[in-house]
């Protein structure tokens, strides 16, 4: 045994060079396999949890998929309103306990406008635990003319603490034609990026998306003599009448699935009641293509992978040949050749593999912060998931099957070359 | 089969599997315990093909071949090569060194793969066989580093180490010059003496000829071999 190991490693040693491009070569298939996976896996947590630790995503009756789009994502937008009623109606209910209020509509230069309260600073999260912070210095937007921005907003407009803004009603995709321009808002805090829809909005409190309408009639502009200036709006003068849609937390979830039903079969008004993870899987198996094309690109590396793997496997075997005939003359079975073969590629493939899993390990370390900050895209997933397992074990075991064919090769022509190895 | 022959040819008929005439046809073909013998003939005429029937790796179509009461026709693969292994040596023209273990690990190579061999043994051995050959100095060299009659040494060592009845030697010192030969086959044979080691020295070059105990013309125990110039697959040297 002995004697096995040592022929094993020595030869190895011989031919260094060719042993670490093997190795190389398997590492580099692996760490891009093993990067293909991680980008899937985070792409697809990124989008399922963007929003998460909450139970419901309530609004007015609507498709699933547009209350989550317009609430999570930015896109689209609500075709109705809750009324403020409903709201706390179902706010008091003794089964949860906290609730997020949206009120979308306006917009600042492109960007939407989220007025919400307290909670959503207090509770929202995303990708499981991650809470949306504000950059040192900031606050929330509490106040009615508080407005914190997310990070790409800062980016783009270069907005700082303290600055005015002034925001545009009815729109968010462009430019606005109606200004509040008579009501602006300071910033007082900037988000830090979060890969989220969080990044591209603003947040303004209820009172604030209240304060710049107060003076507003049936939807239009208040005409000149009808406008209150914005030092005399208190917060007295303000009752929010509406929100678009509102987050819920339940006390368990047992209650979730009460309260769901609660409100989908609410009387006063048709409201939508959905569980956003749910939604969002669904979204994401909706959006197959993406899962699907990844899926294949990972396919093709893995077989790319294996069959370089093969190649390099097959030709420093195949260099082994006249070393394994003069073993085999000197009295070795063919089954100690067999297991040279063997071993020689087993520890090619796990050491590729394992410097694969080194490598991607090295690719993410350094590239995260890029990564997120250029790209919004966040690895949290844990380090090496179930799927990157099985991949590194297949691709060890096409090692050893590749190695089973120069074994089979040696196996059958070193006795012929032993007696007159010719060089 | 007397007890002092080692190895016994009878109706040995022997052909490649893309050829019509036979390479090898022997009436009968005997060498004794302890025998030294030379067996010359032109280079391709089917020498080093006998030496493979004799290790078992060719199978003849026809005929017996017996070395050591082991009945070579009769036996399978596995058996073949355990009979191999614990029976014979080589030494090549190339001496087939492994280039990246030293000498001393190259020599006890064999031993490694042989189950029948204590430690103890082999240590004594080594110290005596690389003592004798002159090279027990060069023990931990790779063989890069050594001469073409050192490296030759050390192969012969490999083939001494495990006390085989029978060393097949194919032209083993053609890369050595008249003068260092002579001196290699003496020590040689000292050593195979004392193991009572048969041992058949295959060449073309007759010179050699007299420090053997018996010179085989090929032609003489092989009927065809002169018609097989184009036998050249197995001796290509």
């Amino acid at each position: 045994m002995k004697l096995f190991f040592k022929l094993a490693i020595l030869s190895l040693l011989n031919r260094k060079f060719s042993t670490l491009l093997t190795i190389f070569s398997i590492s580099l298939s692996v760490a891009l396999l093993l990067s293909v996976e991680k980008i899937k896996q985070a792409s697809e947590d990124g989008f399922t949890q963007a929003v998460s630790q909450v139970d419901l995503l309530v609004g007015a009756r609507t498709g699933p998929i547009n209350l989550i789009l317009y609430s999570v994502f930015n896109m689209g937008s609500a075709t109705n309103n809750i009324s403020w009623e409903s709201y706390q109606k179902i706010k008091s209910d003794p089964k949860v306990n906290w609730t997020i209020p949206y009120s979308l509509g306006d917009g600042h230069r492109g960007f939407r406008v989220v007025a919400t309260d307290e909670n959503f600073y207090q509770h929202y999260r995303f990708r499981g635990q991650e809470q949306p912070k504000i950059l040192a210095g900031g606050k929330p937007a509490l106040g009615i003319w508080d407005v914190v921005i997310g990070s790409e907003v800062k980016k783009k407009l270069n907005y700082k603490l303290g600055d005015k803004i002034v925001l545009a009603h009815g729109v968010t995709r462009t430019e606005g034609l109606v200004l509040h321009d008579d009501k602006p808002f300071t910033v007082t805090g900037i988000f830090e990026p979060t890969g989220t829809a969080i990044d591209q909005s603003l947040y303004v409190s209820l009172y604030g998306m209240e304060a710049i309408h107060i003076d507003w009639k049936d939807g239009a502009m208040p005409k000149a003599e009808n406008i209150i200036s914005q030092d005399k709006i208190t917060f007295e003068m303000l009752q929010p009448k509406l929100i678009t849609s509102f987050f819920l937390r339940s006390n368990s979830r047992i209650d979730t699935l009460g309260l769901q039903r609660m409100i989908n079969t609410y009387q006063d008004e048709p409201l939508l009641a959905i569980i956003p993870g749910v939604v969002l899987s669904e979204l994401w198996r909706g959006l197959s293509q993406i899962e699907v094309v990844l899926k294949i690109i990972s396919w093709l590396v893995l077989i790319i992978g294996v069959v370089s793997m093969c190649g390099s496997i097959i030709s420093s075997l195949n260099e082994r040949r006249r070393e394994m005939s003069i073993l085999r003359s000197l009295g070795a079975s063919p089954s100690k050749i067999l297991n040279l073969f063997l071993f020689e590629s087993l520890f090619l493939t796990v050491s590729g593999v394992l410097v694969g899993v080194f490598f991607q390990f090295l690719i993410f370390f350094s590239s995260k912060e890029l990564l997120q900050k250029q790209f919004g895209f966040y690895l949290q997933s844990q380090m090496m998931s179930l799927n990157m397992l099985v991949y590194c074990l297949i691709v060890i075991a096409c090692g050893l099957i590749v190695g089973l064919i120069p074994a089979a090769i040696a196996r059958q022509k070193t006795l012929k070359d032993g007696l007159s190895v010719k060089v | 089969m007397t007890n002092n022959t080692l190895v016994s040819v009878t109706d040995l008929k022997f052909k490649y599997p893309d050829q019509s005439s036979w390479v090898l046809d022997i009436k009968t073909f005997s060498i004794s315990v302890r025998e030294k013998i030379f067996l010359y003939g032109p280079s391709g005429c089917g020498k080093s093909t006998l030496l493979e029937v004799l290790s078992g790796i060719l199978a003849p179509q026809a005929g017996q071949v017996h070395v050591a009461n082991f009945e070579l026709e009769k036996m399978s693969a596995t058996e073949k090569d355990s009979y191999r292994a614990e029976n014979l040596s080589y030494i090549f023209q190339s001496f087939n060194l492994i280039p990246y273990l030293s000498a001393k690990d190259n020599i006890l190579l064999p031993l490694g793969f042989s189950k029948n061999q204590t430690k103890k043994a082999s240590d004594d051995e080594l110290l005596y066989l690389t003592n004798k050959l002159g090279i027990s100095n060069l023990l931990e060299k790779k063989p890069s580093a050594l001469s073409v009659g050192q490296q030759q040494r050390v192969a012969a060592a490999r083939a001494l180490i495990c006390k085989p009845k029978l060393i097949l030697a194919d032209e083993p010192t053609s890369a050595l010059d008249q003068d260092r030969r002579e001196k290699f086959i003496e020590v040689f044979f000292e050593l195979t003496s004392k193991n009572q080691t048969s041992v058949i020295f295959v060449s073309h070059d007759k010179t050699l000829a007299s420090l053997f105990d018996r010179s085989v013309n090929f032609f003489d125990i092989n009927a065809k071999g002169l018609l097989q110039s184009s036998a050249g697959v197995a001796d290509l040297v």
